[in-house]
């Protein structure tokens, strides 16, 4: 499990690496933070916020993937941190006891659409951060 | 992301919560699970409101722990904090 939480990172990190550049070069002075963490219940907590002080407000893009019973389940949103959500993200649960092939398949789909969701969430996200404080 | 559980400088009481989804702000709210705290710990500091704030046991550490929101390296404050989060709830 940790190692398809890897690849879905692996991914999300050239995805959202490319989003934060395209956000930076519109506004020079916006500070970006990629990361991801995991705990007990996250087999993956990324995300990539957006801010434009240490002690401003920020903006972020997450990517949370869990493990529920027999279901990976994949949700993203784009929220400010008062907790108002900018762009609600595509969302996926996917069965774990398909064969891998198609469980890589229902991973590489939900990317695309991901992907897709990002192109048109950016005018919706920059003008959040444009905003921030 | 590490910022939003990170506190700033005037958040000196410590990091603001509810203590239910009915108290919670409007939008995406983390749900986080207190008995997992070490070093943290949870106050209720208006029961009407439900306000909780969420600080270091020792408050010597506060400043540090607010010093270092937007630096490179996940605090160990925050870090146990993002580690007691157990879910996400939609109000």
């Amino acid at each position: 499990m940790t190692a398809v939480a890897e690849a879905i990172w692996l991914r999300l990190h050239v995805v959202l690496t490319a989003f934060a550049d395209q956000l930076a070069a519109a506004d020079s002075a916006l500070i970006s933070d990629l990361g991801r963490s995991a705990n007990d219940t996250f087999l993956l907590r990324a995300y990539l916020s957006f801010r434009r002080h240490n002690d401003g407000n920020e903006v972020a893009i997450t990517v949370d993937v869990q493990s529920k019973g027999q279901q990976l389940t994949i949700e993203s949103d784009a929220c400010s941190d008062d907790g108002k959500v900018i762009a609600s993200g595509p969302s996926a649960a996917i069965p774990l006891s398909t064969i891998p092939s198609n469980v890589d398949s229902a991973i590489d789909d939900w990317l695309c659409e991901f992907d897709r969701w990002l192109l048109v969430s950016e005018l919706a996200i920059a003008k959040a951060a444009s905003r921030l404080s | 992301m590490t910022a939003s559980m990170t506190p700033r400088a005037v958040d000196q009481s410590g990091l603001s919560a509810a203590d239910s989804l009915v108290n919670a702000l409007p939008g995406k709210n983390q749900v986080i699970d207190t008995s997992k705290f070490v070093n943290l710990c949870a106050v209720c500091d208006n029961a009407a409101t439900g306000h909780v704030s969420i600080r270091p046991t020792d408050m010597g550490q506060m400043q540090g722990w607010i010093n270092s929101r937007g630096s490179s390296e996940i605090h160990p404050l925050t870090q146990e904090l993002m580690n007691a989060v157990v879910g996400t709830v939609k109000r």
